[in-house]
């Protein structure tokens, strides 16, 4: 367990690389026989600017997770299923961030994500473009906390700020969750590579 | 970015649909025959000019009839009206609703406190006393059951826990849906009534039904009324909300003095 989830702290956490050409990490998340989640992870630069894209092949729908800075001190995380458009937050110092989703908006003080209204409000915008969202990021919660890791990367931040707004997750981890680090070949890790590294050029 | 963030100054966050046409109306439970208890009218004058009327103010308790008489008279549920026709011709209405009795289902909301201005346009809260569903009419996320308010306005919704009102993510919220609804010159209206009923306190109008902005505006301080103020007994007939022009504001009751003898 511990070695799984050093793995997946490794594998998930922030730490872009330096250079051009995209840093590409890859891991294998899985349990004793009920599920197994491929993850890809593709950075380009360094420090505060970095884009950082995740990609998460779950049994039927990809999750993507995009982080990048499109002026600075402006972060902007997004995250969809499938097709872009999913749901968006940018940070921008000390501003509240401002959740984007199916054309309406909301924003918020990361301070009052604990309060019911806040979770409420956040779930209402997101269960009306994407509600599958909700699900995912309970179930990325399930799967943080079986594995035990401590903290994930700020890629993921879309996941914690939903994984408290919908319904527990409706799947169940069986025995010990390993991650197993890459690089691995052939499908769907070459598809999810490609679908990476091309969300990283996108703007 | 920028189209990004003038496309958000658009667009709020309101959940659901119509909640007016799917979970009833403000009065649609509120009975509709009631008993003055109190009943006071005030002009307001600028101090200096005996001639200008700056605003008009009645205020009317009512014990509703509940059609029943196993209910002690004093335990009736109670209507407030605290309605202000402006010298600029502006006319406004602060309700509040108490002691309505419960409903069957603790979990369905209840209508509580209003706001209603010329033209139609309304902003009404709505409590409960049991979390259930979402407060509002269509469901809505299930991380909403536990929040026991609503405020409800031009036909969008948003859930509110009363214990969040201090919270800046709420306040910003709330606002931003009344920005949103309220033409600027309603939002004026308000703003520039508001002050001058607290000042009407002291002169014997109660301002019980001004406990909506606690819902609407948390944390709000109104600007002190600009300039001095003097009232005297309305000589006027009083402001009557079964006029015509009050009638785009409120639902009239059927108002009779004294008590029911049965």
């Amino acid at each position: 367990m511990a070695r799984a989830a050093a793995l997946l702290a490794m594998a998930l956490l922030t730490r872009p690389l330096a250079g051009t050409e995209p840093a590409v990490t890859m891991l294998l998340i899985a349990d004793e026989g009920s599920f197994s989640v491929p993850v890809v992870r593709a950075v380009r630069g360094e420090g505060p600017g970095a884009t950082i894209v995740a990609v998460l092949a779950g049994p039927r729908d990809r999750l993507f997770l995009r982080r990048s800075s499109p002026e600075p001190a402006v972060v902007l995380h997004e995250a969809w299923i499938g097709r872009p458009s999913g749901v968006s937050f940018t940070r921008r110092g000390r501003d509240p961030v401002l959740a984007e989703a199916g054309g309406r908006s909301l924003r918020f003080f990361e301070a009052d994500l604990p309060r019911p209204t806040v979770r409420c409000w956040l779930a209402g915008l997101v269960s009306r473009s994407d509600p599958k969202l909700l699900e995912v990021a309970a179930a990325i919660r399930l799967l943080k906390e079986s594995s035990g890791a401590t903290a994930l990367g700020d890629v993921f931040y879309p996941m914690t700020l939903l994984w408290d707004a919908g319904d527990p997750p409706s799947i169940r981890t069986k025995g010990v969750v390993t991650a197993r680090k890459g690089p691995f070949t052939g499908e769907p890790w070459d598809r999810l590579v490609r679908d990476a590294v091309e969300e990283l050029g996108r703007r | 970015m920028t189209r990004r963030l003038s496309r958000t100054a658009l667009a709020l966050l309101l959940l659901a649909g119509s909640g007016r046409a799917a979970a009833g109306g403000f009065f649609d439970d509120v009975p509709r025959k009631g008993y003055l208890r109190d009943d006071v009218s005030l002009d307001v004058l600028a101090t200096g000019d005996r001639e200008t009327v700056v605003a008009r103010i009645r205020y009317i308790r009512l014990a509703l009839d509940p059609g029943r008489r196993d209910i002690a008279w004093d335990a009736w549920p109670e209507r407030e009206m605290l309605m202000v026709e402006r010298g600029t011709g502006e006319r406004l209405i602060f309700e509040k609703l108490s002691r309505l009795a419960p409903p069957a289902d603790p979990s369905a909301r209840q209508p509580r406190g209003r706001i209603a201005l010329e033209g139609g346009m309304a902003v009404e809260t709505f409590f409960r006393a049991a979390p259930g569903g979402a407060p509002g009419s269509g469901g809505g996320p299930s991380a909403c059951a536990a929040l026991d308010a609503l405020v409800l306005a031009g036909g969008r919704e948003i859930p509110v826990a009363t214990s969040d009102l201090d919270a800046p993510t709420v306040r910003l919220g709330i606002g931003q849906l009344l920005e949103s609804l309220l033409p600027p010159r309603d939002r004026e209206v308000v703003d520039e009534t508001v002050p001058i009923l607290y000042r009407a306190r002291s002169q014997g109008i109660p301002i019980s039904p001004l406990v909506v902005l606690d819902h609407l505006y948390p944390g709000r301080t109104f600007a002190p009324v600009g300039t001095n103020l003097t009232f005297r007994t309305s000589a006027a007939a009083p402001l009557n909300p079964a006029d015509g022009a009050w009638r785009t504001l409120t639902e009239a009751p059927e108002m009779l003095p004294g008590a029911p003898l049965f």
